[in-house]
């Protein structure tokens, strides 16, 4: 049984079995066309699509086995379970996208490809994370400056919409993305440096900048400290509000609900206390109302999501289609190829969740939620039995951006939330949303590594 | 930080477990209800790539049709008049009529057994749509139509033997074969294109009921067709109206036979206060005029309602009871057959899965409305049919009809008009040249 192979064979095994599970799916769907028309007799372009979806499967096993080799000698002890459900996760993904849009097909198997790369060079990357640690400043305004540029130089890709993305080349990026990672990165080396000053005010005034440690004995926050807690807090709240702004300002509401609940959860990781999961609700409830009335954006989405079937042919349109996907899908679902998945509005990206329970039925959607759920399990897992408080700082904060972005896409696509307009996490099409949740897979499997 | 760990982790998976259960809850629950909804554009899809099977009148001519290349089938509707009957299919707005109805079958889903079924399903194979037929005869539609023209109002023409319906008529209507386009702009018009009149708009009958009252009167033994009638001409009052004779009898002497032909109310009034409430509620009760015709499209009746203190107005058809043409059609049946009112009859037959043709049953019995003596009696003052007019709503709009049947000895077709503006002979000269085109054509 597979319980009891050592991690190394454990993963090997899981991976073999994500690979047939992707290459039938990309079987399947390879002869849907002929399916459809119900003859043998296929044309060039059926052909065509044929071959696409099988270099898609091609080039996905030769990632797949590529990671599972390198990662396996950098970090000989990392977790087993992370590498076979991530590329599960991403092959069922990019089988779907092919199937809606070939030509995002095509683009998201060169994104595989170079965020394969890039998390092997991640957990290739010499030293303990301390370069990740030391330079947090860096990272955080070198994020800033990047979404700040795309004030200035930012597109769409679609040529309509905000313009959140940074192009060259034909290749566009999306700042926010990467944002989040070193945003994570920095409050995880701030937090766990800045711990025992911010959260435990007894005994002596201590400066800002030293380590040590002090005991857990006394909460209550007397006057005189007032100032000194000040001091510590606002350079954080300094930053967290100017990439509020930023993003406000930009109108991705998804991208800032989620920063914002990432940061009160990592302040929750560090600090224990649950008056700041409290406050903080308090507050989002507060900027949703705020929302609500000032932006637009906030108001359609909120009466989309409260009263869908008063308007299903204009503002709700997304939604409901989304929902009938999902309805039209029933248990077993239409099967691979034979639904209609392409009547939902961008269902390659924001909605692949839907498209993906249309033809794979309510199966393939609770597979995917249990996927998800067991890639956040391990997540927790890793932060639990990390060795630092950087480093379980830093893993709870990126596997809670992981479970907190598919929440969040998730229960808009099936109406438990308003819509945010995120990516899932690992199966929508989006390749900085890709690269840059393969690296967080990197961090984590680094982090998993106790060598 | 290893409580908060925990806590955490355990929340998560609780609120993945709630997304879970939410999208089971639409995938599940909701299934239905949301699969049905009329912007599910799937269900136009499937449609498409099937080709519907064809509607054919009685004679083999197609009334509804799909071309194109696979997945790509358009509806084609070549008798645009004929939408009543027909309904329509559409993505956005769903099914309606005989395209409705008939559903299943044009669709190709009906009749196969459950394996070939679940095999189609298994290999997203579509079941070649079959094919209907109506008792409907274009020809004699397009006369009905082209008669009707532009006026309000519509027409029924039965074979009165085996209740078949060769035409059927409601204008103002609507073009099928441009229902998206023009869907806005009928819905919100108030001359109703989309109301089927003659199966589903319930009409005051006013002076149309007194070929039925006649022989009523005549079974109960109170009149004698050829005696003179007391005061035959006077005035009726129902509410704040006044009927009087359709035509001017000339004198004041006349007979009940000259008062039915002459369309005079007050006989009628006076018939229906001796016969009393109970018996014309059986009479409308044998009539079926309280039943929907049993068609397969959508069809209505009014409701049942006490009769007794209002007799006399209830037998000048000002009354609660409303019909519609259809049931008008049927009731001349029974006169001109010898009291036998038969069973409407719209969806004859329908292709098996083999290829062969079924015929399809009605969807009721005929039964015996009159005895023939009385029917008989009354057809013999009605060999040019009958005019009447009836007065609606409480500003008193009138509203033509017209009965009647051809030929006279082994009449086989019957046929009712309703004209909302109300001219009389227009009304006539519809249904008298109907009848003739019925009678030289032999459908």
């Amino acid at each position: 049984m597979v319980t009891y192979l050592p991690g190394r064979r454990r993963e090997l095994v899981l991976l073999a079995l994500a690979s047939g599970f992707v290459l039938t799916a990309a079987a399947a769907l390879a002869l849907i066309p002929s399916a459809r028309a119900n003859t043998w007799r296929l044309s060039f372009r059926v052909w065509d699509l044929g071959f696409g979806i099988f270099g898609f499967a091609f080039a996905w096993v030769i990632c797949a086995a590529a990671a599972a080799w390198a990662v396996r000698r950098a970090l000989p002890d990392h977790d087993p379970y992370l590498l076979p459900l991530v590329y599960l996760i991403t092959g069922w993904g990019m089988a779907v996208i092919w199937r809606l849009a070939p030509v995002f097909g095509l683009r998201q198997t060169i994104w595989l490809v170079v965020s394969t790369a890039a998390m092997i060079g991640v957990t290739w990357l010499p030293g303990d994370l301390r370069w990740l640690r030391r330079y947090r400043y860096t990272w955080l305004l070198g994020g800033l400056a990047l979404t700040a540029l795309t004030f200035v130089f930012g597109v769409n890709p679609s040529g309509f919409g905000e313009r959140l993305w940074l192009g060259c080349c034909g290749v566009y990026l999306q700042p926010a993305e990467v944002l989040k990672l070193l945003l994570v990165a920095f409050l995880a080396a701030y937090l766990a440096d800045k711990r025992e000053q911010l959260f435990q005010h007894g005994g002596a005034m201590r400066s800002p900048f030293s380590d040590s440690h002090s005991p857990t004995s006394d909460f209550h926050l007397p006057l005189s400290n007032l100032r000194t807690t000040l001091a510590y807090f606002l350079p954080l709240l300094l930053m967290w509000g100017f990439s509020i702004v930023i993003l406000i300002s930009q109108r991705d509401l998804g991208m800032s609900t989620l920063f914002f609940a990432v940061f009160l959860i990592m302040l929750y990781l560090a600090s224990g206390r649950t008056a700041y999961l409290l406050a903080g609700a308090a507050l989002l409830i507060l900027g949703a109302v705020l929302g609500y009335y000032l932006f637009d954006v906030v108001r359609v989405r909120v009466e989309a999501w409260w009263n869908p079937w008063a308007d299903p042919s204009g503002r709700s349109y997304q939604i409901v289609q989304s929902l009938i996907a999902v309805a039209a899908g029933g248990l077993l679902g239409r099967g691979p190829g034979l639904g209609a998945p392409t009547l939902i509005p961008v269902a390659h990206s924001d909605f692949i969740f839907a498209a993906l329970a249309e033809e794979w039925g309510l199966l393939g959607l609770f597979a995917v939620v249990g996927l998800l759920g067991v890639v956040v399990f391990r997540g927790f897992r890793i932060a639990l039995q990390a060795r630092g408080t950087f480093e379980q700082l830093l893993a709870g904060g990126l596997i809670a951006l992981v479970g907190l972005q598919a929440l969040m896409i998730m229960g808009g696509v099936v109406k438990l939330v308003p819509l945010t307009g995120l990516t899932l996490p690992f199966m929508s099409y989006g390749g900085s949303s890709l690269l840059t949740h393969f690296i967080m897979v990197g961090l984590l499997l680094r982090l998993s590594s106790r060598a | 930080m290893t409580p908060q760990l925990h806590r955490l982790a355990l929340a998560f998976a609780a609120t993945f477990f709630l997304v879970a259960l939410t999208g089971g809850y639409w995938g599940f629950v909701r299934r239905e209800a949301l699969t049905a909804r009329a912007d599910n554009p799937r269900r136009i899809l499937i449609e498409r790539r099937i080709r519907r099977g064809t509607i054919y009148d009685r004679n083999g001519a197609a009334l509804a049709e799909s071309s194109g290349p696979p997945g790509e089938f358009e509806r084609h509707y070549p008798y645009p008049a004929l939408a009543p009957v027909l309904g329509y299919v559409s993505a956005f707005y769903g099914l309606a009529g005989v395209e409705a109805v008939a559903d299943s079958v044009l669709h190709g889903d009906a009749g196969h057994d459950a394996l070939d079924l679940w095999q189609a399903d298994l290999l997203g194979v579509s079941l070649p749509g079959r094919d209907v037929r109506l008792s409907i005869d274009i020809r004699l539609q397009t006369t009905a139509d082209s008669l009707l023209g532009d006026q309000a109002g519509a027409v029924v023409l039965l074979d009165a033997i085996t209740g078949e319906i060769l035409a059927l008529a409601s204008h103002p209507t609507y073009d099928a074969n441009h229902l998206e386009a023009e869907w806005p702009s009928l819905v919100d018009d108030p001359r109703a294109p989309l109301l089927n009149r003659a199966t589903f708009g319930l009409y005051q009958p006013g002076g149309a009921l007194q070929p039925v009252i006649l022989a009523a009167a005549l079974r109960a033994g109170l009149a004698e067709v050829n005696a003179p009638f007391l005061s035959a001409t006077a005035q009726v009052g129902a509410g704040d109206l006044t009927l009087r004779c359709l035509s001017d009898p000339g004198s004041q002497e006349i007979t009940l036979a000259e008062a039915f032909q002459r369309g005079c109310p007050w006989p009628f009034a006076d018939l229906g206060g001796q016969l009393g409430g109970r018996a014309l509620d059986q009479l409308f009760r044998d009539f079926r005029f309280y039943e929907a015709p049993a068609i397969v499209i959508p069809t209505t009746a009014s409701p049942h309602s006490n009769l007794t203190s209002e007799a006399p107005i209830a037998a000048i058809g000002q009354g609660a009871l409303n019909i519609t043409p259809l049931h008008l059609a049927l009731a001349v049946s029974a006169i001109a057959r010898q009291g036998a009112l038969p069973a409407p009859h719209l969806l004859t037959a329908e292709q098996s899965p083999d290829g062969s043709w079924r015929s399809l049953p009605s969807l009721s019995h005929p039964i015996a409305a009159l005895a023939q003596e009385h029917a008989d009696q009354v057809k013999a003052l009605m060999p040019n049919g009958h005019q009447a007019i009836a007065l609606a709503g409480a500003e008193g709009k009138m509203l033509a009809w017209f009965s009647g049947f051809a030929p006279f000895t082994d009449s086989r077709y019957a046929v009712a008009v309703l004209l909302e503006e109300g001219d009389v002979e227009e009304a006539a000269r519809v249904g008298r040249t109907l009848l003739e085109s019925a009678v030289s054509q032999r459908p």
